[in-house]
């Protein structure tokens, strides 16, 4: 399966290219570069100066036009209408994602910052998300890179990998890749 | 996994009805979501639910009522109330009538997740008819010991093999690593549970009290001697004695202590009767035995007798991993020693302690989970409630880049990001001083 990757075009395009030879490398799919997100303006919601992270899964699917799935890269404070903040957000079984830098970013936690970190942080986050569209729910082992990523510790304490009922699950529906 | 727990939802705005489902059943729950109180009471009397979430402010049935309905036909089942920060008095309100907690929009994710995860997991342990008693009871087993470590987890299935047998363990570990602890699981494996696990710490006491408490005495071995008084020796017939700090023991009570291990029998201080025992020996240590022995202060054969079996705990800043697991285990201990309800640490306290070195390993962590708790009145550890040493540690240390990194921005900050002073002063030429703030991304702020 394929998955583009829709950076906004703040986020550094060195970044972005480490991202993708890693995901490739890590994770059953394989990623490659989409278009720029151009503006996020839609999904901006004043009164809690956060935006709207289902606003950005309509306007990615509003863009959508092939087969594959997208999940949209940006560095805004996501939420929800019943969630203080995500890290990230997907259509469960669906076709869209997206995933914030934000609080994936040492700054937000006022400690030194750790581009390093920040790309392990993110790759995790991609690769959850891509769960997520792979009809994947949040898994109770606490090392699978599906587990609920409440905190930023428990994403630091994740790994990269599916536990093997997780595996199994995508495998059963043929999402391990072409 | 387990049947799905299934969540009743109740609120009157589609919006949240559709969001908090998505989320929910992200989650892994089954989730039923109702916009009226009428619904809602249907709902509950048609099936059986995990956990209710009620929204407060409908409009037909008032929330509190719909509380009050479900609490009397149905006390088990734990109703959340979900809130705005308007109207958070009013779920104080229900607090009282019975609600097991509420929390207010917008959620807090880990809050509501671990909420949420502690109701299923209580009605877990109900089902299963586990009692709280039962788990938090003295006894020691492997089970007790919080590890995600490969090391550790080595070492464990190591001695769970050789706890049955009768042979000498020598446990090498800084303090605080849970030498006792193992030795205790070991006792608690070993045919001998039912006999006594005696502890002594050699390091703790002088010679003669040493041999004293060890021995025994007999009335008038010694002054103050006044009653006839059996050792730990005697007191573990049958079961376990633990010599901690047996790297602290003198070169005479060594030669007892051998003769103890050879010919398993003894007598008192002051005594002529000798006295034979069947005991196991557990013996531990933070410092490195054989290294004793080569400069001459540990006998070489009590060594050779000792270290049968020898097994080694890793200190905890070589399994940071197990940080997060232990903090848990011990806000959880705490809680139920204390009847209090903190729910966990913050990110920024988690930094904080997976960045300490912990020189006093799984005890200095167990005690400053302890301090945090007695200090901290909320439901979450902040920094501001750790002991002050952890929080006020000494700055990090820096490599090379680093500092000049932070130079260079000092001085071009000084000199107001005018490129050629700061460039003399630096003794740089104006080129190179270019290039090193663009590799490391310095800008004016
Ligand atoms: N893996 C663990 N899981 C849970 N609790 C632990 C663990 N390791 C240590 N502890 C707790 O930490 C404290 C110290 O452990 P213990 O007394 O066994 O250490 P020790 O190595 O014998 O220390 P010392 O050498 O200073 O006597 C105890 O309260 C123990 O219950
Ligand atoms: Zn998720
Ligand atoms: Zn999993």
């Amino acid at each position: 399966m394929e998955i583009l990757l829709r950076p906004v075009s703040t986020l550094a395009p060195s970044l972005i290219s480490d991202l993708i030879s890693d995901l490739d490398a890590i994770s059953p799919w394989s990623f490659t570069l989409g278009p720029p997100i151009q503006n996020l303006n839609h999904a901006y919601l004043p009164d809690r100066g956060q935006f709207d992270a289902d606003g950005i899964l309509v306007h990615l699917l509003n863009e959508i036009n092939d087969q594959g799935k997208v999940i949209g890269l940006i560095d805004v404070d996501l939420c929800t209408p019943v969630l203080s903040f995500v890290f990230g957000r997907a259509q469960l079984g669906g076709r869209v994602a997206v995933v914030s830098t934000f609080r994936l970013d040492n700054r937000f936690y006022r400690l030194k910052p750790d581009p390093g970190l920040l790309i392990e942080r993110l790759k995790k986050e991609i690769i959850h998300e891509a769960g997520h569209l792979g009809g994947l729910y949040h898994c109770r082992n606490r090392w699978c890179v599906m587990n609920a990523s409440a905190s930023i510790v428990n994403i630091d304490l994740k790994g990269f990998k599916f536990c093997p009922a997780c595996l199994n699950y995508l495998k059963e529906r043929g999402n391990n890749g072409p | 996994m387990d049947r799905r727990s299934k969540i009743l939802v109740a609120d009157d705005e589609e919006i949240m009805r559709r969001s908090l489902t998505d989320w929910l059943e992200e989650e892994g729950y089954s989730v039923h979501a109702v916009p009226n109180g009428q619904s809602a009471i249907e709902a509950l009397a048609r099936e059986d639910w995990d956990a209710f979430l009620l929204d407060l402010k409908m409009p037909d049935l008032d929330g509190i009522e719909v509380l009050k309905i479900t609490k009397k036909k149905n006390p088990q089942l734990p109703v959340i109330i979900i809130t705005a920060y308007a109207t958070v008095e009013s779920a104080v309100e229900a607090m009282k009538e019975g609600a097991y907690d509420y929390i207010v929009k917008p959620f807090n994710p880990e809050e509501v997740s671990l909420i949420l995860h502690r109701i299923v997991e209580h009605q877990r342990l109900i089902k299963e008819n586990i009692s709280l008693r039962k788990r938090l009871a003295r006894e020691i087993f492997f089970e007790d010991i919080i590890t995600k470590d490969k090391r550790m987890k080595k070492v464990i299935e190591m001695v769970k093999t050789v706890a049955k047998t009768n042979s000498t363990v020598l446990i090498y570990g800084e303090s605080g690593t849970g030498k006792e602890l193992i030795a205790r699981a070991i006792h608690n494996t070993s045919p001998r549970k039912d006999h006594p696990f005696v502890a002594i710490s050699c390091g703790a006491l002088p010679e003669t009290l040493l041999e004293a408490e060890l021995f025994g005495y007999e009335k008038g071995a010694f002054t103050g001697a006044t009653t006839q008084t059996k050792g730990k020796l005697e007191l573990a017939h049958h079961g376990t004695l633990f010599l901690d700090d047996i790297a602290d023991i003198s070169p005479k009570t060594q030669v007892d202590l051998l003769r103890v291990l050879q010919e398993r029998e003894f007598r008192r201080l002051g005594g002529t009767k000798t006295i034979r025992i069947d005991v196991r020996f557990v013996a531990a240590t933070n410092r490195d035995l054989e290294a004793e022995v080569k400069k001459g202060r540990f006998r070489e054969d009590l060594y050779y007798r000792l270290k049968v079996i020898t097994i080694k705990l890793p200190p905890l800043r070589e399994r940071k991993d197990d940080i997060p697991h232990l903090v848990d285990h011990f806000i959880e201990k705490f809680n139920t020693e204390m009847g209090k309800r903190i729910l966990r640490v913050s990110a920024e306290t988690m930094q904080i302690l997976l960045s300490h070195n912990w020189p006093g390993n799984v005890r200095e962590l167990e005690n400053v989970i302890e301090h945090a708790m007695v200090v901290c009145d909320q439901e979450i550890i902040e920094p501001k409630h750790l002991p002050e040493d952890l929080t006020k540690k000494a700055p990090p240390l820096k490599t090379l880049k680093e500092v000049e990194r932070e130079h260079i921005e000092s001085v071009l900050k000084a000199c107001h990001w005018k490129i050629s002073p700061a460039a003399r002063i630096l003794g740089l030429n104006r080129t190179t001083l270019y290039n090193k703030i663009k590799a490391y991304g310095l800008k004016p702020m």
